[in-house]
């Protein structure tokens, strides 16, 4: 058996699911991943019993939508059998103002050499992820390889969105040790088009003011004179999925804070803008997005293994129709391999090495390595 | 992907964002944890680590690692670690190494705390932007110092705190009361054992006098202990006080005060502990109590003892004066015979009632010595002398060996020793059916007023078992139960002979052979006599009743008065005293008595201490009191009684009497107590 076999079903029916799951289990599977569309409206009390009862280790989450064979699916379910057993471990209070998660951290690990690659799934809802990968990052340290995303739904109402053995999650985070390192690739194609400003006053992922301005004021002026859209009640996200944020890096890089909803006078985003930090005003370019999609594919070294694509949704809101050429981009530049993923609500990877970041409006890719 | 427009704009910016990230927390380990890891994502970097100067010339401590995992990793990581000591001895601004791993580790100071180093993979970090990080970690130094300084503050006082607990908790448990005052004497504080014990609130008790709280009747002893530590003439001082409480107990407490100088401070004062004694209080009172009951058993135990001696002498006097008065007269020898004999058995009794109310007064540590200066060498030669007769009727040798060195005279009680030796004698020739028994007298040493002698019997009588010697001082004790019977005694002669000795200052040792005879020998102790102090006659008893007296005639006659209530003992005194030669006239109690001396004149009265009515003490205080109302000139008053415990000398002599003479009466004794009033005959 190879190290993952991949099933796909795009029946949303839970027994569909089941179906797939016992099909990877009579291959050998030792441990399962489950992805589910969130227009399966996929429902705990259909499952809890099911994955209680589950006698291999799982994990997985419900994203916007998934991806497979080079196209983005609004329903199904994809189940990725491991031939090896799997560590999970799931971590609760993701939006705990006071938790410590380098204590909860360390306790899982306590001992243990790190895995040779992380995967990270997150309810993409919770309030304090930054804070859990800071604390990740500070146990297992810059070895492994980490790669994931946030699970929910773009309605952005909260609901049990990870697969367990202990049933679905709410507020969660999952950390499932893998046995082989990984490589990986992340980009975004977003650019500079307004600023610096200087983030004066923010609220965990809200940012409230911008040059001591009140942020929507300042983000509306820009926005509106590039798009020639005017916002109102209720167009803010239709609009702002074209113009995120992007938090400057010394050395010129650009970590993408995606704006989904408006305060009276801040801007939401998904995940956090650390106040004083520096941002630019970013719009995207289709083709610019496109091309990053092929870059980021070819930064992964050559290869037989699958590849698993975490994208953002809000690519796929942009790009429309054109999202699949991004897909057929990443399949271009890694060659005859399989993809499959998510779209995601935030992206997780320590792209080049360096502390984990929480992307957003970013393409990760990740593949066992040779 | 171009950088910024304005590179120093976004260098300031950076600084600005750094800036803002330092000092958001007073605790070092979580100020540095909020300001590395989005400092190092702002800066691209993988880990951070921060080394501190903790001891001058030493190499700097690694405090913090982000992440942490890469501490381990630096541990093993000896290219580093070299590098860290290169640059820690320097400290240059900066210095960058790079890894094999193609990362590249920038050593920044952070000026006079310590150093720090940033890992970045791939490019190194660009010089401008380290001179634009040196400032931020100039800041960072301060917060760090900052962060110790205060955590060392914290350290102090959780310390504190914990001291604090511990002090209250030890406060609040100890059974004693500890308690501080101001100069004044005035109480500020005292922990809770105070409120258990007195049941004084905080309140009731601060600001109140230490003073105040003690027992009235045992604050006027404790007040100049206190004052005495008042006032620095001593240090600590220790008493023992009943305290007022709140309710009806007055606790005896033991307290222990010092004086506590701390200059200037409000706890300058008096400090001290007070330890609640009322249980043991109350365990001495029992044992006062319990001691004096058993004392009063024993008062009651000697009245007892000295009862039932009156009441035995009394007829003993009868029986012993009686008999013999009968001898001195004519008749048939198979009277005499049996008379000698109820004689003797009387002597021999009247010998064990005087053991036994010996033992019973050395048993109740009543036994008292008089001080006497006395004849030794006539007191040892008169004792031996005693026992001619019974040795001469067993052909016994007697013989006496003093050495000359002897003193003349000494000062000690001369009726004890001579006890001693007559018991020794005694039991020497009892036990010695032919042979000798010799009595030696040895002088030991000379020193400061005193002298130590050796006296020693030895016989050639039949000994003393082995088995038996462990056990011939033991009390009721004879060598075998078989002696009883064949020897006659009472097994205490030795018990009190052993007790005399050592309360002479000496020991009683003996050795002895069966077959061949024993050998007893004691030392004891002696003042020296002055020369030249009168000394007692050596013959301080009166030889034995046996002897025969010698004839009346040497004295003129007296007008006596016989004060006695026992008829026998009037017949007795009757024949006795008309045998001498002199008037007798009795009465019968003290109140006759003392109406028979103002009918009198009389030359003499002998009181008999126990009368019905008027016992004799009182008697002889009346009539002294009746010489003293008419002026006439004191007549010589003689006290007669079978009291012969301790003190009754002293009783008599006290109420007005001239003699004492102890019942039964001796004859001798009567005589020269008649013969020293009357003065020789014409």
């Amino acid at each position: 058996m190879p190290r993952l076999s991949i099933h796909f079903s795009a029946d949303p029916a839970p027994a569909a699911l089941f179906a797939l799951a016992g099909q990877a289990l009579a291959g050998g599977a030792r441990a399962l991943a489950i992805l589910a569309a969130d227009g399966n409206d996929c429902r705990a009390d259909d499952f809890d019993d099911w994955l209680r009862r589950l006698d291999v280790p799982v994990c997985g989450g419900v994203f916007p939508q998934l991806i497979h064979e080079r196209r983005n699916q609004p329903l199904g379910y994809l189940v990725i059998g491991f031939s090896t057993a799997l560590t999970v471990v799931d971590l609760p209070g993701l939006s705990d103002p006071d938790a410590d998660y380098y204590e909860s951290v360390e306790a899982l690990f306590d001992g243990t050499e790190p895995p040779h690659s992380l995967l990270v799934l997150v309810d993409g809802m919770a309030t304090r992820i930054g804070a859990l990968l800071d604390g990740i990052y500070d146990v297992l340290g810059s070895e492994p390889g980490y790669f994931g995303g946030g699970a929910g739904s773009l309605s952005f109402v909260r609901k049990p969105c990870l697969f367990s053995n202990q049933g679905m999650l709410t507020d969660h985070a999952q950390l499932v040790s893998l046995p082989w390192p990984l490589d990986l690739a992340v980009e975004h194609g977003w650019q500079r088009f307004a600023g610096p400003f200087v983030v004066t006053a923010a609220q965990g992922n809200i940012v409230t003011h911008l040059d001591f301005k009140p942020a929507f004021e300042v983000y509306r002026q820009h926005v509106e004179a590039d798009s020639g859209q005017r916002f109102d009640s209720g167009n803010f996200f239709s609009i702002a999925k074209a113009y995120p944020f992007g938090m400057e890096r010394p050395d010129g890089s650009l970590v993408v804070r995606d704006p989904i909803t408006r305060t009276d006078s801040g801007v939401t985003c998904v995940g956090e803008v650390p106040a004083n930090s520096v941002v630019h005003l970013l719009r995207g370019q289709p083709e610019a997005l496109i091309d990053a999609a092929a870059r980021c594919g070819k930064q992964l070294a050559a290869g037989n293994d699958a590849v698993m694509v975490v994208d953002c949704i809000s690519r796929v809101l942009f790009l429309q129709d054109a999202f699949t050429r991004e897909l057929e981009a990443v399949q271009q530049a890694v060659g005859a391999r399989p993809l499959f993923g998510m779209l995601t609500l935030g992206e997780i990877a320590n792209g080049g090495s360096t502390c984990l970041e929480f992307y957003n409006k970013t393409l990760v890719l990740a593949s066992p390595r040779a | 992907m171009p950088p910024l427009a304005n590179q120093s704009l976004a260098l300031v910016a950076l600084q600005y964002e750094l800036a803002l990230l330092i000092g958001q927390e007073l605790r070092l380990g979580p100020m540095l944890r909020r300001f590395f890891p989005p400092a190092l994502k702002l800066l691209g970097c993988r880990a951070a680590h921060v080394w501190l100067d903790e001891k001058d010339g030493e190499e700097p401590v690694h405090r913090f690692a982000y992440p942490l995992r890469e501490s381990t990793l630096l541990a093993s990581d000896p290219t580093l670690l070299a590098a860290m000591r290169h640059y820690a001895a320097d400290r240059q601004p900066s210095a960058c190494v790079t890894g094999p791993d193609h990362s590249h580790t920038h050593f920044m100071a952070l000026p006079g705390i310590g150093l720090c180093a940033l890992v970045r993979p791939g490019r190194p970090i660009d010089d401008s932007i380290i001179a634009a990080l040196e400032p931020i970690f100039a800041r960072l130094a301060t917060a760090c110092r900052a962060c110790i300084n205060h955590e060392s503050t914290e350290q102090l006082r959780a310390l504190a705190a914990e001291n604090e607990v511990r002090l209250r908790t030890v406060l609040e448990t100890v059974g004693e009361v500890i308690f501080q005052t101001d100069w004044a004497g005035r109480m500020h504080f005292v922990n809770t054992a105070w409120g258990r014990i007195t049941g004084f609130t905080h309140s009731d008790t601060v600001g109140q006098p230490l003073e105040s709280f003690f027992h009235a009747e045992d604050a006027a002893a404790a007040l100049p202990l206190l004052d005495a530590v008042r006032q620095g003439e001593r240090s600590t001082t220790r008493f023992e006080t009943r305290l007022r409480t709140a309710g009806t107990q007055r606790p005896w407490v033991s307290v222990q005060v010092r004086r506590r100088d701390n200059i200037g401070a409000l706890d300058s004062g008096l400090i001290g502990t007070m330890t609640d004694i009322s249980e043991q209080r109350q365990m001495i009172d029992e044992l006062v109590q319990a001691r004096a009951s058993a004392e009063a058993a024993s008062e009651a135990k000697s009245a007892f003892v000295a009862n039932m001696s009156h009441e035995i002498r009394t007829p003993m006097n009868g029986i012993i004066g009686l008999a013999q008065l009968t001898l001195e007269e004519t008749l048939p020898d198979a009277v005499r015979r049996n008379l000698q004999m109820i004689l003797g058995s009387a002597e021999h009794l009247l010998t064990i009632i005087n053991d036994i109310l010996d033992f019973s007064k050395i048993e109740a540590g009543r036994l008292e010595f008089a001080d006497d200066s006395f004849d030794l060498a006539a007191l040892l030669r008169s004792s031996l002398a005693s026992f001619d007769l019974a040795a001469q009727r067993k052909g016994l040798q007697l013989a006496l060996e003093l050495d000359p060195r002897l003193p003349p005279q000494v000062r000690g009680d001369p009726a004890r020793l001579r006890q001693v030796l007559m018991n020794l004698l005694g039991n020497a020739v009892k036990f010695t059916a032919r042979g000798s028994v010799r009595l030696l007298g040895e002088l030991g040493e000379i020193a400061a007023g005193h002298c130590a002698l050796r006296f020693t019997v030895v016989d050639t009588g039949i000994g003393i078992a082995a088995d038996k010697q462990a056990h011939i001082f033991e009390p009721f004790a004879q060598a075998d139960a078989s002696i009883n019977r064949a020897y006659g005694g009472t097994g205490l002669g030795l018990t009190i002979s052993r007790r005399l000795v050592e309360m002479m200052g000496g020991t009683l040792d003996f050795d002895s052979t069966p077959g061949q005879g024993s050998r007893f020998s004691f030392c004891a102790r002696f003042a020296l006599a002055e020369r030249g102090s009168a000394a007692l006659p050596a013959t301080v008893s009166p030889p034995p009743a046996t002897t025969p007296a010698a004839p009346a005639t040497r004295t003129r006659s007296l007008n006596i008065l016989v004060a006695e209530d026992n008829e026998i003992n009037r017949r007795l005194m009757d024949s006795l005293l008309r045998k001498l030669g002199h008037q007798v006239s009795f009465a019968h109690d003290g109140t006759a008595a003392v109406q028979a001396f103002k009918d009198g004149p009389f030359d003499l009265v002998l009181m008999d201490m126990q009368m019905p009515v008027l016992d004799g003490i009182a008697a002889t205080r009346a009539i002294r009191s009746h010489e003293q109302d008419s002026g006439a000139t004191p007549t010589p008053i003689v006290a007669l009684t079978a009291n012969a415990m301790q003190g009754d000398r002293e009783r008599c002599l006290a109420a007005g009497m001239d003699d004492y003479l102890a019942k039964p009466l001796r004859r001798a004794e009567l005589e020269r107590v008649l013969d020293a009033i009357a003065g020789p005959a014409d």
